[in-house]
């Protein structure tokens, strides 16, 4: 009964752990899907914002560049008369101080004061025909420099004497000053930025890209059949965007498997060209995977470690409670179970419904003990009472429950089938045992008992009416000289 | 010794190392390719005196009449000045391992006084012209420029204004053919590869002048094509163009196979209603070009001022002169039936 008992105990407990398992999963598998979900989300938001703050610093930065040969054109402007070879020379001195290469002037007529390869490239190139073309701050498309072999870009402002346009002058910039411009410690290797022109699909990376030196070109037409938009963008729309200036800036893809997020800025001053910035989001997102995937990790651990723990606490709250009713069931003087414990066991071996017990109950009465007490003290009463409760045990603890009631009162419940003779012969050892009973000082006691019997469902199927039958047998006995026992069967 | 001699010898010094053979070398120690490299040693390229400066030609490959030109330039600079030139170079173009090679034996085991390389690679060779260019040998480039600062000066073709030319003569062509600013007409371009930093350049040149200078309804189509340099993927490329898009109005060859490829694509098919711009001067691109019911043109380079112009610059900065620019286009011409015949007798001119 016992097994069974644990057994279904054992199966309770194995649901609710499995029930704790599968709540825990589930909670960590909604916790990872609602997490990876809101770390994207903050993820793009966070690329944007970093977007949007380079934006702002490259657009200060060429604001800053525009600036410099605003205030270089007021101060040739301010001359009465402007003398160009005089200028020239002056402006020179500024050079080295400034972020620029170098600096010239333009005559009305055309002529330029400037380094030899500095004329020769604009002419070549042809700004002076764009400049006839533009009012205002103008600047040239990336060109391939004749005096550096590298490339550039260069600024031009129109100057003027008296308020009559007197010409331009000029201001050279190495490409890789833009990069400078954008350069951002956190994002130091990963940020690529190229000028972009969304009409001819035309791009110039101003970083290092692919091994590839500032100042390459290539079109949005080699790459177009791999970049795959993500997330509900479409890169024409982008494209489009980028001519209308539109505030939509900013457009995530994947190319070659990174995921990118990349944004244009219009440059004033250069005809149809942004300056776009992109970011791989992989660093930022692997982050945040790896992230995730150690806080599964530190969860999954977590919940093993409440698993282990609620088992363990289970485990010696079980025990605790086995010991208290252990220490509220026994009897602390005898170790055999008290009159509670025994009517707790005995209440339910026979509360059971449509369940025959069989058994049998024994009353037993240490004879004349009040004389024992008496005439020796309580101690060697206390001693009598451990050896008659130690040797109704080792006799029938195998085949049932030992109690004491009471005093000198003793009751046993058989729950083996043990026939009427096999606990009549039990019945006979134990008296010749307690017959010569040892105390602890090394004297021999006679301890006699009376005792009565009943059987049950013989004598009755209920508890009570039982215990009335054994208690008459014991009378019985009692009635008739006691150091004996009867069966209540055989005294009705 | 007349030009037509220098010429021939020029030719004969390439026929004799292809005869000769190639060079095998040895895995070198550090080389990431793990292979052979392949290389047609030095050889002279025009007499050989004794007292005179030796200057060594590094090349991309050998064995074309672009590469020609280039020996013959530098051939006949060396010997105006009196100059020793040798030329070597890879057998296969791209192998930068082997020119690495080549450059390493020229200053180690030759004691050049002076180089000109017309680089396979603008990244990887930077370390030994470093290296070189440190030893106060003065190197020019020839062709393709260099990722660095070690070198005098380059002398190539801008590419991106080569680009914006062909531009320019397909909208000349386009007119020519009678297309109609309001008509819809698409162009199409073929080139070899993406990884062609020279093509690349000519494709965002022709779109850079297209898109600020065509009428709207002329557009260039996002549909780029690849041939890898295959003459019949070429060929197959414009047939699929013809077949794929009827409002083709014109065609742009970012370099010699993919016009080579146009130009039979065109002859197979039958048509002339679409207008070829190219690169170079092959037999195949001339003959189309002289046919007046087509309108075809092509972008000749000038790779033989490259060669003369870069020797020039490594004699006079071996003669202590200072050099004023890094880079220096040395131009293209637009060939058309316009001018053909003109240009014809003046390359045969020159080879007189």
């Amino acid at each position: 009964m016992n097994k069974k008992k644990a057994k279904n105990r054992d199966l309770r407990n194995g649901s609710s752990i499995a029930i704790y398992l599968v709540f825990c999963m589930t909670v960590l598998v909604v916790g990872s899907v609602v997490m990876g979900g809101f770390i994207s989300k903050n993820t793009r938001n966070q690329l944007n914002s970093i977007l949007s703050l380079m934006s702002e610093k490259v657009d200060t930065s060429f604001s800053m560049m525009t600036k410099y040969i605003v205030q270089a054109a007021d101060i040739v402007s301010a001359q009465e008369h402007i003398d160009f070879e005089v200028s020239y020379k002056e402006l020179q001195k500024t050079v080295e101080n400034m972020p620029y290469n170098t600096i010239g002037l333009i005559d009305p007529n055309g002529s330029i004061y400037g380094l030899e390869g500095e004329i020769t490239d604009i002419e070549n190139q042809g700004f002076l025909t764009d400049l006839s073309d533009n009012e205002g701050i103008y600047i040239t498309q990336p060109y391939r420099s004749s005096l550096t072999g590298t490339n550039m870009i260069t600024m031009f402002s129109p100057i003027y004497e008296k308020e009559e346009f007197a010409g331009y002058i000029f201001l050279t910039y190495y490409l890789e000053e833009i990069q400078q411009n954008a350069y951002t410690e956190l994002l130091s290797d990963e940020t690529s930025i190229t000028l972009m022109n969304p009409y001819s699909g035309n791009f110039v990376n101003c970083s290092q890209d692919d091994g590839n030196p500032p100042g390459t070109w290539s079109n949005i037409r080699l790459i177009k059949s791999r970049i795959e938009a993500v997330q509900g963008y479409d890169y024409d729309k982008w494209i489009d965007n980028m001519r209308k200036d539109s505030a939509d800036n900013i457009i995530n893809f994947k190319f070659n498997g990174i995921n990118y997020t990349q944004a244009y800025i219009k440059i004033d001053g250069m005809d149809n060209w942004s300056l776009v910035i992109r970011i791989p989001v992989t660093e930022l997102s692997d982050t945040m995977g790896k992230f995730i995937i150690r806080l599964s990790g530190i969860a999954a651990l977590l919940i093993l470690a409440t698993l282990l723990l609620g088992v363990s606490l289970y485990n010696r709250e079980h025990e605790e409670n086995e010991t208290l009713q252990t220490l509220t069931d026994i009897d602390p003087l005898t170790k055999v179970i008290n009159r509670r414990g025994f009517e707790s066991r005995m209440n339910k071996l026979f509360e059971k419904k449509n369940a025959v017990v069989r058994c049998t109950f024994i009353f037993f009465d240490i004879d004349y003990f009040k004389d024992v007490n008496d005439n020796y003290g309580h101690d060697v009463g206390d001693q009598v009472l451990r050896k008659v409760a130690k040797s109704l045990s080792e006799t029938f603890d195998d085949f049932g429950i030992v109690a004491r009631i009471g005093g000198d009162e003793f009751n046993v419940l058989v729950t083996e089938p043990l026939s009427v003779a096999d606990i009549d012969s039990k019945m006979a050892n134990l008296r010749a045992e307690l017959k010569e009973t040892e105390l602890d000082n090394g004297v021999m006691m006679n301890v006699t008992f009376s005792a009565g019997l009943a059987r049950c469902p013989q004598d009755s199927t209920r508890l009570k009416p039982l215990q009335d039958c054994a208690d008459k047998a014991l009378y019985h006995v009692k009635e008739t000289g006691r150091n004996n026992h009867a069966w209540y069967d055989d005294i009705k | 010794m007349g030009l037509l001699n220098k010429k021939f010898s020029v030719i004969m010094l390439c026929a004799a190392m292809v005869l000769s053979g190639c060079a095998k070398t040895d895995e070198k120690a550090g080389n990431t390719s793990g292979g052979e490299t392949t290389v047609y040693e030095f050889e002279p390229a025009n007499e050989i005196k004794d007292g005179q400066p030796d200057i060594y030609v590094v090349l991309k490959v050998m064995t074309s009449q672009y590469w020609q030109d280039i020996i013959q330039g530098v051939a006949d600079a060396g010997d105006e000045l009196g100059c020793n030139i040798y030329v070597g170079g890879p057998e296969s173009e791209g192998d930068w391992e082997g020119q690495e090679r080549l450059l390493e034996e020229a200053v180690n085991e030759h004691d050049a006084d002076g180089i000109v390389l017309a680089p396979a690679s603008s990244a990887a060779l930077v370390d030994i012209t470093n290296e070189i260019y440190g030893k106060g040998i003065p190197i020019a480039l020839v062709d393709t420029i260099i990722n660095n600062e070690s070198f005098d000066t380059c002398y190539m073709t801008d590419n991106l204004q080569a680009g914006e030319l062909a531009a320019e003569e397909m909208l000349h062509q386009l007119r020519e053919l009678g297309v109609s600013e309001d008509e819809k007409a698409e162009i199409a371009i073929q080139i070899t590869s993406t990884s062609s930093q020279t093509v690349i350049d000519r494709l965002a040149g022709f779109n850079q002048y297209w898109s600020t200078n065509a009428p709207a309804n002329w557009t260039v189509l996002d549909d780029v094509k690849l041939n890898d340099g295959n003459k019949d993927r070429a060929k197959q490329n414009c047939i699929d163009f013809i077949e794929q898009y009827p409002n083709l109005k014109g065609m742009f060859g970012c370099n010699n196979s993919s016009t080579v490829g146009f130009v039979n694509g065109i002859n197979e098919k039958g048509v002339n209603n679409i207008a070829l711009v190219g690169f170079d001067y092959a037999d195949e691109t001339a003959a189309l070009i002289a046919k007046e019911a087509q309108h075809a043109s092509t972008i000749v380079q000038n790779q033989y001022n490259m060669g003369y112009e870069g020797l020039k610059t490594v004699f006079s900065v071996l003669d202590g002169e200072t050099v004023d620019y890094k880079f220096i286009d040395t131009g293209t011409v637009v060939i058309n039936r316009d001018n053909q015949q003109e240009y014809e007798q003046s390359e045969a001119g020159d080879a007189k």
